[in-house]
């Protein structure tokens, strides 16, 4: 088969050469106009389901809202885990999917049991709303508005009603989240001693002000001739409308509305607001939809501001358009990673013209890098994988390889052309072309599927590592697939079209005293081959060595230039006392001015993703452009002025890690002791007495309880003999007190396009002491009047601010860390002891598990998969070799090569990151190449060429593949060099130790090649002379059956 | 061996090169790692000689924080009751009292003729005796008829109205609107053992209008009420009140509470209870009980000593930082 596509390549090679001009114009087309995002989609298919409960507390929220929801939800196919938070006012359930499940499928089942469940919720809770459908990064911009002349009404009415809808026709924009200002209501603020005055009930004026406004459609009159459509304007727009609306008639004179209450503009009550640079403003948070490219998102929603300009300067608004800007870092990465790449193929070209000194030879072996990779990304592009720091990271990791299999092929063509000119009779240019490109292809298409199962655990890498990193193979695998092609097909053609004719140039001299060079020093190891073996031994063991001084990181630092700042204060703390400690914090942190903005959402957003109380707040921390060194101390920097705030605490962290970490469920620590039930102080007890016998267990470190904080709460029990006896119904007085602290909505006013409630409930003066609830006027159906504390016991308490499900149940966790030993062998104690220790209350369970747990699930995954993957490139080798002591050469390079990798992560600090595991991967891919292809070619010269095995082959064998070895080595060095250096820039955090590792690898590897594995193979190798000589083409066609 | 010795220091040299490179980069890492944590400024809270809990933050933390203290002043709070009130129309009373002072008229008229025919009787016979008798009936008839008046006056009027000195020239006041009579009715579930002399009526507005004296109990009340009622006499500013008017009463307890005020602001809620921050030293908060019982209109009415200053601007960052520990952060 390979025969058959070279031969054929070369036949009709002006038609091979053309396709491939195409393939990279139409690459580069598509390259201009593929998605570009920062990472690939890393979170599971999840959903969110928000229901707003207005005046509900916690415990209220989670009987009549939470429950039902999560009972309902709890059944959907393919469901993989469901957690809930039941707030004052909200119930939020999170249901997280399997990775396999398709999100539009299990959104609409959701959203089916949703509606049959919605009718069953409470009078005035809303209906349960699903998230709209984003990506894991969704956040596209976060833009400001302030002004100097228009009120917090008028700013957030502005933003609702003109902004909102602007930026929702944006295509690709999926929701707009806005936090600050005051929604504008009409309120109806009852005086109960004018009620009381004119022998009036809250239903009263609660029945006139639902009538107060109405819109009705009156349909049309029509006659012989015309339809005359009939327009009914009635409703009262203004509070002075709305004040004349009538109450009662009393003795011949109308009661009005006005009478009876204070009908004014009022805001809605809050549960978020916002701060810019410590002045109150407004906060637009613009959403991109799942699946969109930021980059196209954030161009749109930036025309559209700009079209908006004028209006901005007419409402007197002060628009700050990049608060916050995704794409910046996204264009920073990208033209990082661009950069490196073209500066790596810049540097590629110059190695591949140093050591062939011809124009002709560099370019056809340049040029299957743009080849490749254009294919590679039309593919990625097909199956709707973006381009992003990930996939261009595996572009850059696979620059080695891919140039390599063009060297391979252009530098054995190139000498056997050379070859051939020095014969008397010399043979078609085209056979010796043949010939020599499957000489070394097969070989070669066997060292590119070993590369393929080396990557094979990285590909089936489960969770949040596998959303990751898997593109990463995916592209790697698809750029070397790809130039496995182009080295089958079109590095033959360029080659005949090219240097068929033209006379092939001598090798330049200083790679005459390079071979000398290696000769001898080739010479001298041989010479001492136990020495040598031992010096191996001895590196291997230094390197294993460092081991144990290594120390894990799922992540790196990342520079995007912002920070997330989260302010935390007890809960139960009010609005007013966060905004007004943001606004100190903000002004501290402004004193640096590497700060370029503070921007503060305190609470929550209606519909927003986060679902903080009052006492939280979110700040994003805009950065000025900073080097990398400087970026990554900054983290650390900042926390000093933060420290000087007590009473509140911080977490610092980049955009996209605080967006990961959200995204990584549960607990993070590495033992997690879950325990469930129904009586929330029968798990606090639980959970306290597992921590005591948690903390006595060798090596636990960091032992927490999750926090159960309370908050302050005022209850109204009802003395229900009192309220029956003075004439009330328990649901009369509950609703008054909801009406008059709540506000009770009677009805909307639709001013033009926008819409504003109308909401019956009491003036903010008497709403502001919790203590003056008892006052509250109750009039029964009697008429007899009675202040609340008659009829109820009001008392202060504590209770929980937020209340947590998992799986459809309240829990408690209990959290370690493993300090000293391994996690499972202290989970397993752990379980014997709290089994043995803890007597748990009844209907209370527990259950154990935690990042260690799932760290262990994830590397039996990796060991099996690896297993698999050894087990197939074991096989392949056998195939390629098919000689024991020739494949255990192979194999026994593989420690060696890895032993540069491994000095280069103990000089970074011994921080093993997952992008230093993939660069070994890789590194192990490259170097089992390389030994490949010698052991190949010395197969080569003893079966082909007629050579014995001796030391003299072996020298020259290892002298022919000199060239190529070092070419290989250095281009892909050079190649990621820039990635390298650029570790600390932005866009660089993930590929920058991975290239380190493979540097530090290829120094190894490489001498391991030329040095070490040609003795090795002349002590140890087997190559057996073939008695019957055969030609090169059907020798390879006999030894390589593809 | 000259070769060999310069191997050996370009190993122990490249060693030495990657042990110093991963301790340098050991730090940055830390550094960096550490950044990752929770940021928690140091503990302010301590215990005191006596076991108390107490904070300390100096001058430059409290400015940073923002936190305001003040001496609290004395202060009472006049226990009222709030009623509503309700003008009356006093052209009944005005009626009645005229129907009075007629039948009053008819008697003196009876009197008079009856003490005529009883001379005229007694001297030659002019007068028969029984014209006598029926002049005597009349009289009896017309202080019967006075009677009922008087007591139809106290029946719908009460006793404070009714037994007013100079009743004509109350109803004279009553018309010319000098005067005015205001009915008093407080909740069913609000008690006055001891009504008091006089009581304060305002508008709906809360502007106050006119002192009343309290006459007595009203005969009459508002079922949709069912308190305690009282009549009052309205002497100064009665011209402004026109009858059927809705007003407000504030009425006296008789008992006033005396103590100090702290401003609501100093408050924070706890525990189920109501706390403010003591400043005890210069750098130094103490958290202490305040019974929310006694509202007061610039805050809470508290008994005790409360010489020293208290925290009214910032309390909540202080019962942060003492319940710090049961923040949670969010991921």
């Amino acid at each position: 088969m390979l025969n058959w596509l070279v031969s054929h390549s070369l036949k009709f090679r002006g038609i091979v050469i053309a396709l491939a001009c195409l393939i990279v114009a139409y690459g580069a087309f598509v390259a201009s106009r593929t998605k570009l995002d920062v990472f690939p989609e890393f979170a599971p298919p999840m959903l969110v389901v928000q229901t707003e409960a207005p005046g509900l507390s916690p415990e209220q929220v989670e009987a009549l809202v939470t429950r039902p929801l999560e009972t309902a939800l709890n059944g959907t196919p393919q469901l993989a885990s469901i957690r809930s938070e039941s707030i004052q006012g909200l119930s939020a359930i999170t249901l997280t999917f399997d990775e396999r499940a398709d999100i539009y499928r299990v959104r609409q089942m959701a959203g089916e049991r949703l509606n049959e469940t919605a009718a069953q919720l409470p009078t005035g809770v809303k209906a349960p709303k699903m998230g709209p459908l984003t990506s894991s990064t969704s956040l596209a911009l976060v833009l400001g508005l302030t002004s100097q002349t228009r009120t917090p009404m008028e700013l957030r009415t502005f933003a609702d009603w003109t902004l909102r809808p602007r930026l929702l026709a944006v295509p690709g924009v999926a929701k707009v989240d806005i936090f600050g200002g005051e929604v504008r209501q009409l309120q109806i603020e009852v005086k109960p001693e004018r009620l009381l005055a004119f022998n009036l009930a809250l239903d009263d004026v609660l029945a006139a002000a639902r009538k107060a406004t109405a819109v009705r459609g009156a349909g049309f009159v029509e006659d012989a001739n015309q339809r005359v459509v009939l327009r009914t304007e009635g409703q009262a727009l203004t509070p002075a409308q709305l004040g004349e609306t009538l109450v009662k008639w009393e003795n011949g004179l109308a009661l009005k509305l006005r009478d009876v209450a204070d009908v004014r503009e009022g805001p809605e009550p809050k549960f978020g607001d916002a701060q810019i640079n410590g002045t109150n403003g407004i906060i637009v948070s613009v959403h991109g939809a799942f699946g969109a490219n930021t980059l196209d998102v954030t161009a749109g929603i930036e025309r559209a501001l700009d079209e908006m300009h004028g209006g901005f300067t007419s409402e007197g608004i002060a628009l700050q358009p990049r608060l916050f800007r995704p794409a910046t870092f996204i264009e920073r990465s990208l033209e990082h990673i661009n950069f490196s790449l073209l500066l790596g193929g810049a540097l590629v070209v110059a190695v591949l013209f140093l050591f062939l000194l011809d124009l002709r030879t560099a370019f056809i072996s340049f040029a299957s890098i743009p080849l490749s990779l254009l294919a590679a990304v039309i593919v990625l592009d097909r199956f709707g994988v973006s381009l992003n720091t990930i996939t261009l990271g595996g572009f850059a990791i696979a620059i080695g390889v891919v140039v390599d299999d063009a060297i391979i092929d252009v530098e054995n063509i190139l000498r056997r052309l050379r070859e051939n000119l020095a014969l008397a009779v010399p043979r078609p240019a085209f056979r010796v072309v043949l010939d020599a490109s499957l000489e070394v292809r097969s070989a070669v298409v066997y060292a590119t599927f070993i590369v393929a199962l080396v990557f094979v655990p990285v590909l089936t890498m489960g969770g949040i590592g596998g959303r990751l990193f898997s593109p990463l193979a995916v592209s790697f695998l698809l750029a070397t697939l790809a130039s496995l092609v182009v080295a089958l097909t079109v590095t033959p053609a360029l080659c005949l079209a090219l240097l068929a004719k033209a006379k092939p140039h001598r090798e330049p001299k200083y790679l005459g005293k390079l071979r000398t060079l290696h000769r001898r020093a080739l010479e001298a190891v041989s010479g001492a081959p136990r020495f040598t073996i031992a010096v191996v031994a001895l590196m291997i063991a230094g390197a294993a060595a460092t081991i144990p001084f290594y120390g894990g990181e799922f992540l790196p630092e990342f520079r995007e230039g912002h920070l997330v700042l989260h302010q935390a204060a007890v809960p139960g703390t009010s609005l007013e006392h966060s905004l007004e400690m943001g606004k100190r914090v903000t002004a501290e942190l402004l004193k640096d001015k590497r700060i370029v903005s503070v921007a503060q959402q305190a609470g929550r957003a209606e519909l927003g993703e986060d679902t903080f109380g009052p006492n939280y707040s979110e700040m994003h921390v805009e950065l000025a452009e900073m080097g990398g060194e400087e970026a990554e101390m900054f983290i650390a920097e900042i926390r000093k002025p933060l420290l000087q705030f007590p009473g509140l605490t911080f977490k610092v962290m980049p955009f996209l890690v605080e967006r990961m970490e959200e995204t990584l469920s549960g607990a993070t620590a590495e033992i997690v002791v879950t325990l469930r039930g129904e009586d929330l102080d029968a798990l606090d007890r639980a959970a306290e007495s597992v921590r005591r016998v948690m903390v006595k267990v060798r090596g636990t470190a960091d032992v927490t309880v999750e926090s159960q904080a309370s908050a302050p709460e005022l209850v109204v029990r009802l003395r229900h003999n009192r309220v029956a006896a003075l004439g009330f119904t328990p649901a009369a007085v509950l609703e008054a007190t909801e009406t008059a602290f709540q506000g009770a909505e009677v009805g909307q006013i639709f001013d033009g396009s926008r819409v504003f409630d109308v909401t019956v409930l009491l003036p903010a003066a008497e709403r502001r002491t919790a203590e003056s609830v008892g006052d509250l006027l109750l009039t029964s159906a009697a008429g007899m009047r009675v202040p609340l504390r008659e009829v109820a016991d009001i008392f202060l308490a504590d209770s929980r601010s937020v209340i947590v499900h998992e799986g459809a149940q309240r829990r408690q966790q209990v959290t370690c860390n493993a300090a000293g030993r391994d996690s499972a062998s202290l989970l397993a104690e752990l379980k014997r002891r709290v089994i043995a220790e803890v007597a748990l209350p009844s209907g209370v369970y527990a259950s154990y598990g935690g990042s260690a747990e799932a760290q262990r699930s994830t590397r039996s995954e990796l060991l099996v998969h690896s297993t698999l993957a050894g087990v197939g490139i074991v096989l392949l080798l056998a195939i390629v070799f098919r000689n024991g002591r020739n494949l255990l050469l192979v194999l026994a390079n593989v420690p060696f090569a890895l032993v540069g990798g491994a000095l280069a992560v103990f000089a970074g600090g011994g921080l093993l990151s997952v992008g230093s595991l993939i660069g070994f991967v890789t590194l192990f891919g490259l170097s089992t190449r390389n030994s490949i292809m010698l052991i190949s070619h010395y197969d080569q010269l003893v079966r082909v060429e007629g050579c014995a095995w001796n030391l003299a082959t072996a020298l020259r064998g290892a002298s022919e593949r000199l060239v190529p070895i070092l070419m290989t080595a250095l281009v892909t060095a050079l190649g990621l060099l820039p990635l390298a250096l650029g570790g600390e820039s932005a866009g660089g955090e993930i590929e920058g130790p991975m290239a380190i590792v493979i540097l530090g690898g290829l120094v190894t590897s490489t001498a391991l090649n030329l040095l070490v594995l040609p003795v090795l193979a002349w002590r140890w190798g087997n190559f057996d002379h073939a008695t019957q000589e055969v030609g090169p083409q059907d020798h390879a066609a006999r030894r390589f059956p593809i | 061996m000259k070769k060999t010795l310069i191997l050996v220091a370009l190993v122990i040299s490249a060693v030495a090169g990657l042990v110093f490179a991963y301790l340098e980069m050991r730090k940055e890492r830390d550094l960096e790692a550490s950044a990752e944590a929770p940021v928690i400024a140091p503990s302010r809270v301590e215990r005191g000689t006596d076991g108390a809990t107490i904070l300390k933050l100096d001058a430059e933390t409290q400015k940073r924080l923002g936190l305001q203290t003040a001496v609290p002043v004395a202060g009472s709070v006049a226990n009222e009751l709030t009623a509503t009130a309700r003008v009356l129309d006093g052209s009944s009373f005005v009626s009645a009292v005229n129907e009075l002072r007629a039948a009053h008229a008819a008697l003196d008229a009876a009197r008079a003729d009856h003490e005529r025919k009883q001379k005229l009787f007694a001297n030659g016979r002019n007068a028969s005796a029984s014209a006598v008798e029926q002049a005597a009936a009349l009289v009896t008839q017309q202080t019967l008829v006075i009677e009922s008046a008087h007591q139809r006056l106290f029946a719908t009027w009460g006793r404070g109205v009714a037994g007013h000195d100079d009743l004509p020239a109350l109803a004279q006041r009553l018309l010319q609107r000098e005067a005015a009579l205001v009915r008093v009715e407080l909740l069913a579930t609000d008690t006055l053992e001891i009504p008091p002399a006089t009581l304060r009526l305002l508008r709906q507005s809360g502007e106050a209008i006119a002192t009343a004296n309290v006459l007595g109990p009203a005969t009459a009340t508002d079922s949709t009420v069912a308190g305690q009622s009282f009549l009052c006499l309205v002497t100064i500013n009665a011209s402004s009140l026109v009858p059927g008017s809705a007003l407000l009463a504030r009425l006296g307890t008789g008992v006033s509470e005396k103590g100090t005020v702290l401003p609501r602001g100093a408050v924070v809620r706890h525990a189920g209870l109501g706390w403010a921050y003591v400043q005890t030293a210069a750098d130094t908060f103490t958290r202490r009980i305040v019974p929310l019982d006694r509202a007061h209109p610039d805050g809470w009415l508290v008994s005790g000593e409360w010489s020293q200053p208290v925290l009214i601007s910032g309390a909540q960052s202080l019962l942060s930082e003492e319940l710090k520990g049961s923040i949670q952060m969010k991921d």
